[in-house]
């Protein structure tokens, strides 16, 4: 009997972890292409049929690839940090529902271990930085350290906003009280910003500062090579996805389908699409918008985003208390 | 909650594996110019380590203030339905205490990063 | 009403654009002209009055705070940009196949060079050394003297192609047609030997590409 559930706890952790890389693989490929679409290209189209397999070769040939360790870093740190982001990039998507109950850790405190586990991801970047030893390296942890923490506040503040409506920090309460209506709907501007927070906090295009390839080679992954340099790219792709799912999770209503009582395959099934359009989102943006100077981007979050945050939570706890929500 | 700790046990296993897969298939031949650090077109002159911009500090201390500010808030947030009228006012009044703060750091240009007067 | 009326006196309402705040100005600008060609958006203009910025903020101040607010809240200039973004997206790629598939080459491409013969079979190349003169690479060097039956011809005609800049003076200086640049383009050589051309070469590639050649100057020998 023990033995039956021990294989199947791991097959559940397996279930999550597979399909998982699976889906950062294909978004990577999914960027290539919708990159190239939009700017008049074909992208990747030889591996596979229609380019499918692309990731897969690409991640072959890192795997013959040397690991090279520069002689003037700090060795355990160096191989360290990459590990640090990574696992702390898959941690956080156990906690996550799939559909009513399909989750593999109901915490109550969901959404707050949510954010303590991907603030230790920020380690991975500082340290990474910090033991490489090189100036590229080193100024791109620090601009992605402070990007992160500056970005940090607001993205906290956010979830906050929605917490006040729900009063719960379990992420399935969150999207049970989404029945009536999704939340992007009385939250539209804050939805917005969220959107800007969670671009800054991936560091992706036009915030992609820390690893602006014309400035600082390629920021605090100058000096990694092979699978180190996977786990890198891995987490940052990682956190793309899962900030996409979280983001459908307090905005879009989660794995709820409008309108019908569903579960099973349907939950899924929604929850996929809504974060798939997300993640569109972010690579449109991508293709869209040339990258912030690096005063733009601390003053964007500072004097004008966090200003306009702290008004909203104000007004919102005012709201809520008004109205008697509950 | 079982298969929340297999899930943490088995993330760093799989990581440190395809580590090990990569330096099992890997070719290892390191020289003396591949383990310098990189430098674009030259060889490394100064260390790396070096001072940086004072900013980078002043937005560590920012975040801390921020952070604890909605740190204590959650707290706050989840307990709406259950707090009275006074524990909404003093929400108020935490906030609004932090908004003064915040109007303070803005006015005395610790927000200003192309100022240069200001900087010393 | 009042707008046609404003319209029809075109003079002071191109003053008054002049004195147009920066703001509304660059709100005008990148209302229509980013999205569409200027033919467009005067069409659309004279089609849809009430859409024309440019005239709704000429008679108040600008636009209203609500407006500027609700547009830097909003996002709308981000949205706009997003959206000619995603006008290419459902657009066809222009790529080429490169291997698989080639561009159009002009008449006048100025590719692997050759040296061209009559067609009787005698080789077109008289030595006057006009090329090897006008040549700004030194890329050519040419040997020459009488043949037996008292025609002057090159002993040696070299090129060293890795010197040459394409520039296509030979071609342009050769009073005989004889040595012209091509429509070839891979000749890419695993060696530098390889690509230091004599005279054979260049009359072998003048054999195999004479029907493009003659075709080229065909066309093009109205302008020379």
């Amino acid at each position: 009997m023990t033995i039956n559930s021990t294989i199947n706890s791991l097959l559940e952790a397996l279930i999550v972890i597979g399909p998982l890389l699976g889906s950062i693989a294909y978004v990577t490929i999914a960027e290539r292409k919708i990159m190239g679409s939009m700017q008049r290209r074909i992208g990747p189209n030889k591996v596979g049929y229609y380019g499918l397999l692309q990731a897969f070769a690409d991640a072959l040939k890192l795997l013959v690839k040397e690991l090279v360790l520069p002689s003037n870093t700090d060795k355990i740190l160096f191989v360290l940090a990459p590990m640090i982001s990574l696992v702390c990039g898959l941690l956080v998507w156990t906690l996550i529902p799939y559909g009513k109950g399909l989750v593999i850790a109901d915490f109550s405190l969901g959404i707050v271990t949510i954010l303590a586990i991907s603030s230790v991801a920020a380690y991975g970047i500082i340290l990474a930085g910090w033991a490489s030893n090189n100036k590229y390296s080193f100024i791109g942890s620090l601009r992605a350290t402070a990007q992160l923490i500056s970005y940090e506040v607001v993205f906290g503040l956010i979830i906050l906003l929605v917490i006040f409506f729900v009063g719960s920090f379990n992420l399935t309460t969150i999207i049970e009280s989404q029945k009536a209506i999704w939340y992007i709907v009385p939250l539209f501007p804050i939805a917005l910003m969220f959107l800007i927070a969670i671009l800054a906090e991936s560091n992706r295009a036009p915030f992609d500062l820390p690893e602006s390839e014309s400035e600082l080679t390629a920021g605090f992954m100058t000096e990694y090579s092979a699978f180190p340099f996977v786990f890198f790219f891995l987490a940052e792709y990682g956190a793309i996805v899962f900030l996409s799912t979280l983001s459908s999770i307090l905005f879009l209503g989660g794995y709820l389908v409008p309108g019908i009582e569903s579960n099973g395959l349907m939950t899924g099934l929604s929850l996929g699409f809504k974060t798939s359009f997300i993640l569109f989102l972010f690579i449109w943006i991508r293709a869209s918008f040339p990258r912030l100077r690096y005063d733009q981007l601390m003053s964007s979050i500072w004097s004008k985003m966090l200003p306009i945050v702290i008004a909203f939570s104000i007004l919102i706890p005012c709201i809520v208390k008004a109205f008697e929500i509950y | 909650m079982n298969s929340f700790l297999f899930y943490f046990i088995l993330v760093p296993v799989i990581v440190i594996a395809l580590l090990g897969l990569n330096l099992f298939f890997a070719q290892s031949k390191p020289n003396e110019e591949k383990l310098t650090t990189f430098e674009c077109g030259f060889s490394p002159v100064e260390q790396a380590r070096q001072k940086f911009s004072i900013h980078f500090y002043l937005v560590g201390i920012l975040f801390l203030v921020f952070d604890l500010e909605v740190l204590l808030l959650f707290p706050a947030a989840v307990s709406m339905n259950s707090i009275s009228q006074s524990g909404f006012w003093i929400l108020l009044f935490f906030l609004i205490v932090l908004t003064v703060g915040f109007i303070y750091e803005y006015s005395s240009g610790a927000l200003n990063y192309t100022n240069k007067d200001k900087e010393s | 009403m009042l707008r046609s009326v404003l319209r029809a006196s075109a003079i002071p309402r191109v003053q008054s654009r002049v004195a147009l705040p920066a703001i509304a100005r660059s709100i005008h600008i990148s209302a229509r002209v980013q999205a569409q060609n200027v033919n467009d958006y005067r069409a659309n203009r004279e089609k849809f009055p009430e859409d024309d910025i440019s005239t709704r903020y000429t008679e108040g101040q600008g636009p209203s705070a609500l407006d500027k607010a609700s547009q830097s809240l909003l996002l709308t200039e981000l949205v706009r940009g997003m959206w000619v973004v995603l006008e290419s997206f459902f657009r066809p790629p222009y790529t080429l196949m490169y291997p698989f598939e080639k561009g159009a080459l002009s008449p006048r491409f100025r590719g692997e060079h050759a040296l061209r013969r009559y067609p009787s079979g005698e080789e077109r190349c008289i030595a006057c050394k006009l090329c090897e003169a006008i040549c700004p690479a030194q890329a050519i060097t040419i040997e020459a003297e009488p043949r037996e039956d008292g025609s002057r011809r090159t002993t040696r005609y070299d090129i060293d192609m890795t010197k040459c800049i394409y520039c296509g003076f030979c071609q342009e200086a050769c009073p005989v047609d004889a040595i012209v640049e091509g429509p070839n383009y891979e000749y890419a050589t695993e060696t530098h030997e390889e690509l230091l051309y004599n005279k054979e070469k260049l009359l072998a590639n003048g054999d195999k590409w004479e029907v493009e050649l003659a075709r080229n100057l065909e066309a093009d020998h109205l302008y020379r």
